[in-house]
């Protein structure tokens, strides 16, 4: 499917002769961009594997569970992986391939597209929204995707990684967020076990001292004539000031992982409006 | 050796200072006396006639101290004839073989004679009340503690105090520091600023109560105060009648440092108690005691004996007051269920929270 759909793109390129088809343009980039209008093209291929990081039957699973995406939210989605991303940046290139490939369903071509770059140097992946789908593709959303995607990205395995990855986004379009990770409260467990310390230590310990009422006496106050306290002498002599400046926490400072290059909003170069964010592996 | 035994006046019977009635009271025929009546009664023999000299430090310094004296640790009990042994340093006891209540009063003559007393206040009486209002709200006390503990003896003392005054004057050198913190940009800073304290003052104290008994545990004697010393009244042997005591063994000297410990701990946080510092530590001190006063006087405590389990746990009452102090058995299996109820609450919450999370949400 894939190569039909390549030969296919190319033999556009061929016949159109376009001078746009120096190395740097996309071969899937229309001949006037200027020209360019959206349109839907229900045939196009929703796994575009340029980058070959699949096996035909990896594919046809990840095919499964797009469809399933497809009609249980009417939400388009595609998975495009390519070798280089054309000079252009990871987002771009990715906003670029949904909107010049006819992605996306309705009226507002919602859906989203993940673009994984092999390119030495520039390799990373981007998920772009656009439509209704933009609005599930939040900050925070984003970031939970990636951070499951980045463990299958470094480690090289990329198919188990997109599979994962399409189960999420059926989970996000269903729930609004993604799946919760029992690692995500780490530092719950740990409140609780400092917590449960130092109030077992009070409730205990104060239990404990009570039962031993026998103790020496500290101090005479009780034995201190009263208003016989008499300050003569009260000199504070300044010596010096030290400065100790400390970096304050970021806020996106994250627990098991990095932050995705986030975009609330940004525009293909076909003038789509879309959100997404990704990482660098 | 010089006894004195309380009879009664009406019947010849032996008769003991009750703390309800503040009075000596007879057992046998009833009648009561006041402290006064029985001072200037004939039934009270064997009276000395350096009686009334009460203890002065300064005389005990220059003439008394130095001086050994040969004391006899027998007397005979005029009432029975029997021939029995105290402790050297006992004043008032109880003939083992009759129950008669005796003052050696020797112990209590030659400037030994205590500056004060404060009488029994507490009766023997209302001490389980008192003993069960300690127990309550121990929330660690052994289950079956109350059907297996016995309380073996109960006696009232009156332990010998010195009541220590004083002026002192102090001089602290002290290392300090204040700090403030503020935003800048993405910094927080923390500005602090050094410097030393020179503090000087004085302060004055009175009736530091440091018990004068060798054998007395001084964490308990610590732990009953503080009495009310409204109620000091000047020595009388009539109400030790009826209880136990001991002079002295212990001289003021010996335990002045005592009192000294607690003046200085005083007058130090009086000194150091400058608002907005943090005082990191002590350059030096100079400390002047000066003016220094000693009272002897006679503190009504019960001593009780609880045995649980073979091991004997010790209560002190205060004899004014009825506070109750000792230490109590912990089951420790009480202990650690406490310790744990935290855990079990907090991770029961964590762990709704998580099926909210995980499988309502």
């Amino acid at each position: 499917m894939k190569k039909l759909f390549t030969a296919a793109l190319a033999a556009a390129f061929l016949i159109f002769g376009s001078e746009a088809a120096f190395a740097d343009t996309p071969y899937w980039y229309p001949e006037d961009i200027s020209a360019f209008e959206d349109y839907h093209n229900d045939n196009s291929v929703r796994i575009v594997d340029d980058a070959d990081l699949f096996s035909d039957s990896q594919e046809a699973e990840m095919l499964e569970k797009i469809r399933l995406v497809q009609k249980d939210f009417g939400y388009d989605l595609v998975v495009y992986t390519d070798v280089q991303s054309y000079g252009l940046t990871r987002g771009v290139c990715a906003a670029d391939f949904y909107q010049f490939g006819g992605y996306g369903l309705g009226d507002d071509y919602s859906g989203s597209v993940l673009f994984i770059c092999m390119e030495s140097g520039n390799r990373g992946w981007f998920s772009a929204a656009r439509g209704q789908s933009r609005s599930y593709f939040t900050e925070d959303n984003v970031n939970d995707i990636d951070d499951l995607l980045e463990p299958h990205m470094k480690s090289g395995d990329y198919a188990d990684g997109v599979l994962d990855y399409l189960d999420n986004i059926h989970y996000l379009y269903e729930h609004g967020r993604l799946p919760a990770k029992l690692s995500d409260y780490d530092s719950l467990f740990i409140f609780g076990i400092v917590a449960s310390l130092i109030l077992g230590f009070t409730y205990a310990g104060s239990a404990k001292s009570s039962m031993k009422t026998v103790r020496s006496a500290l101090g005479a106050t009780n034995y201190s004539v009263p208003g016989s306290f008499n300050m003569s002498r009260s000199d504070d002599i300044y010596l010096y000031t030290s400065i100790i400046r400390t970096p304050k926490p970021k806020d996106d400072d994250r627990e098991g992982g990095g932050k995705s290059d986030y975009s609330g909003s940004f525009s293909s170069s076909g003038g789509g409006s879309f959100s997404g964010g990704g990482r660098s592996f | 050796m010089a006894v004195i035994e309380y009879k009664c006046p009406a019947c010849g019977a032996p008769i003991a200072f009750e703390p309800g009635k503040q009075q000596l009271a007879c057992s046998h025929c009833g009648s009561s006396y006041s402290i006064e009546d029985l001072e200037t009664s004939a039934e009270k023999t064997g009276v000395a006639s350096d009686d009334e000299i009460s203890f002065d430090w300064e005389n005990f310094k220059d003439k008394i101290q130095d001086q050994r004296l040969t004391d006899t640790v027998t007397y005979n009990c005029k009432s029975c004839g029997a021939i029995v042994e105290t402790d050297e340093n006992t004043v008032a006891t109880r003939c083992p073989y009759c129950d008669n209540n005796v003052l050696i009063s020797e112990r209590t003559r030659g400037g030994l004679r205590p500056n004060a007393i404060i009488p029994f206040k507490i009766t023997s009486k209302a001490l389980p009340e008192a003993v069960n209002s300690f127990y309550k709200n121990k929330k660690l006390l052994p289950k079956n503690f109350f059907s297996e503990s016995k309380l073996r003896e109960i006696q009232g003392v009156y332990v010998p105090f010195w009541l220590f005054g004083a002026h002192v004057e102090g001089e602290l050198s002290l290392n300090a520091q204040r700090s403030i913190s503020f935003d800048d940009g993405d910094y927080i800073v923390t500005e602090t600023s050094h410097f030393i304290l020179e503090r000087e003052g004085s302060m004055n104290f009175a009736r530091i109560p440091v018990d004068a008994s060798v054998k007395m545990d001084n964490d308990l004697m610590d732990s009953v105060e503080p009495y009310d010393y409204r109620d000091l009244v000047p020595f009388s042997g009539a109400y030790l009648s009826g209880y136990l005591a001991d002079k002295f063994d212990s001289p003021p000297d010996e335990e002045l440092y005592r009192a000294r410990t607690r003046m200085v701990d005083t007058i130090k946080n009086e000194l150091t108690s400058s608002a907005g510092y943090i005082v990191t530590g002590e350059r030096g001190r100079s400390l002047k005691f000066s003016d220094i006063a000693v009272e002897y006087v006679m503190l009504p405590v019960y001593l009780i004996n609880n045995e649980y389990k073979g091991k004997k746990y010790r209560y002190a009452v205060n004899g004014q007051t009825g506070k109750v102090v000792g230490e109590l058995p912990i089951a420790m299996s009480k202990y650690w269920r406490r310790f744990f109820t935290p855990f079990v609450i907090i991770f029961a919450l964590i762990a709704l929270y998580l099926v909210y999370v995980f499988f309502v949400r």
